[in-house]
């Protein structure tokens, strides 16, 4: 009898624990440049108080907390102390960033705050170039995964466009969605956020070409949220480059329907064949 | 009361922990062998997570659908010939 109440008291010690892990915040790390950190042109003359901006991670702060998600922002950047309701202020929102300076500090950074999920919207002061800044960045949280053993969720988004809007991110964002399906195809843990096309940003939503006012970035922070509480896929524009390879895929073929949430596109079938 | 709270621990603890023979009972059973499904122009098929469409003649081309979050697609045939493997 003796031996079955240590039993008890054993497994009951497990379920303790196990519930211990399971209620440790999710640590987020939103990572990326000035719209990461709340920055805008009219910053440059006139600085806003660091305490006071939040962009998008204000909203989504306050909505992870209305939907009751335990979250832990990190980051070496403490932007929206002197936020009311209070925000969690860290991340890595840098100002001014290319994706390249980005990926030079990105294993730094997950070394010093280690993250179960990073939010990356990078590429708007370096767009015009190739996508293999983001490919570095992804690289590095690859090698800090191998090296410390932690997995990272990366959720990387489609940039939003200009208020004028620039052909370039177009072209940059098309690029971008075949470089995260083939990722993904390869085994690494990504999901494609279309921010660009969901949160739908308009002339009232930007405080300058670049940058969105508070109306903008609570609709960014409404596709980051979606993206955190929704099924865990590699997002509709990744799909297809996820199963084929971009040179057996019709060209303008896929269909991306927010409404019913689907894609559809057609495509040659390779030698090596289609594996789902 | 006892003795029957007792018996109904282990047993529960004997389901709990497979409770089975192991050993090399699996040589006796059966190898699921892969299923092959020659596709049709124009018919939708769905497919599943592990199934793979393979050609049959050089100018396959398929339709592929997918609602984000389901672990199925819809594939249709445009084009030429494709065979579905499934691995039951």
């Amino acid at each position: 009898m003796k031996i079955f109440h240590v039993k008890i008291h054993f497994f009951v010690w497990i379920f303790l624990a196990v519930q211990l892990v399971y209620a440790a915040p999710v640590r987020i790390m939103p990572m990326g440049d000035s719209i990461t950190y709340d920055d805008t042109v009219a910053d440059q003359e006139r600085p806003r108080s660091k305490g006071k901006r939040g962009g998008y991670r204000k909203h989504l702060w306050y909505m992870l907390q209305d939907a009751g998600y335990e979250a832990d922002f990190v980051g070496s950047q403490r932007i929206g102390a002197d936020i009311q309701p209070p925000i969690d202020p860290d991340n890595e929102g840098h100002p001014g960033w290319s994706s390249y300076r980005l990926a030079d500090s990105t294993y730094d950074f997950l070394v010093r705050n280690p993250a179960d999920i990073v939010l990356l919207h990078i590429g708007t002061n370096d767009h015009q170039s190739s996508i293999s800044g983001i490919n570095e960045v992804l690289d590095m949280i690859d090698v800090f995964e191998q090296e410390s053993g932690l997995p990272v969720k990366v959720y990387v988004a489609l940039i939003i466009d200009r208020e004028v809007p620039d052909r370039n991110i177009k072209y940059f964002n098309e690029n971008l969605k075949e470089l995260v399906g083939r990722r993904i195809k390869n085994g690494d843990n990504l999901t494609l956020v279309d921010m660009n096309g969901l949160a739908k940003l308009r002339s009232s939503d930007y405080a300058d070409n670049t940058h969105p006012n508070d109306s903008g970035y609570r609709k960014m922070a409404q596709v980051w949220f979606n993206a955190i509480m929704g099924p865990d896929t590699p997002g509709l524009y990744a799909f297809p480059y996820v199963l084929v390879n971009k040179s057996y895929i019709e060209k303008d073929s896929i269909i991306v329907d927010y409404n019913s949430n689907s894609v559809q596109f057609t495509t040659q079938v390779p030698v090596s064949g289609i594996t789902f | 009361m006892k003795k029957l709270f007792i018996s109904l621990s282990i047993s529960l603890m004997m389901i709990g922990c497979g409770g089975g023979s192991g050993g090399s009972s699996s040589n006796n059973e059966s190898v699921s062998q892969p299923s092959n499904i020659e596709m049709v122009l124009s018919a939708p098929y769905t497919v599943y997570p592990g199934d793979q469409i393979v050609k049959t003649s050089e100018n396959a081309k398929v339709t592929i659908s997918h609602i984000d979050g389901h672990s199925e697609s819809t594939v249709i045939l445009v084009d030429g010939n494709a065979t579905i493997i499934r691995h039951n």
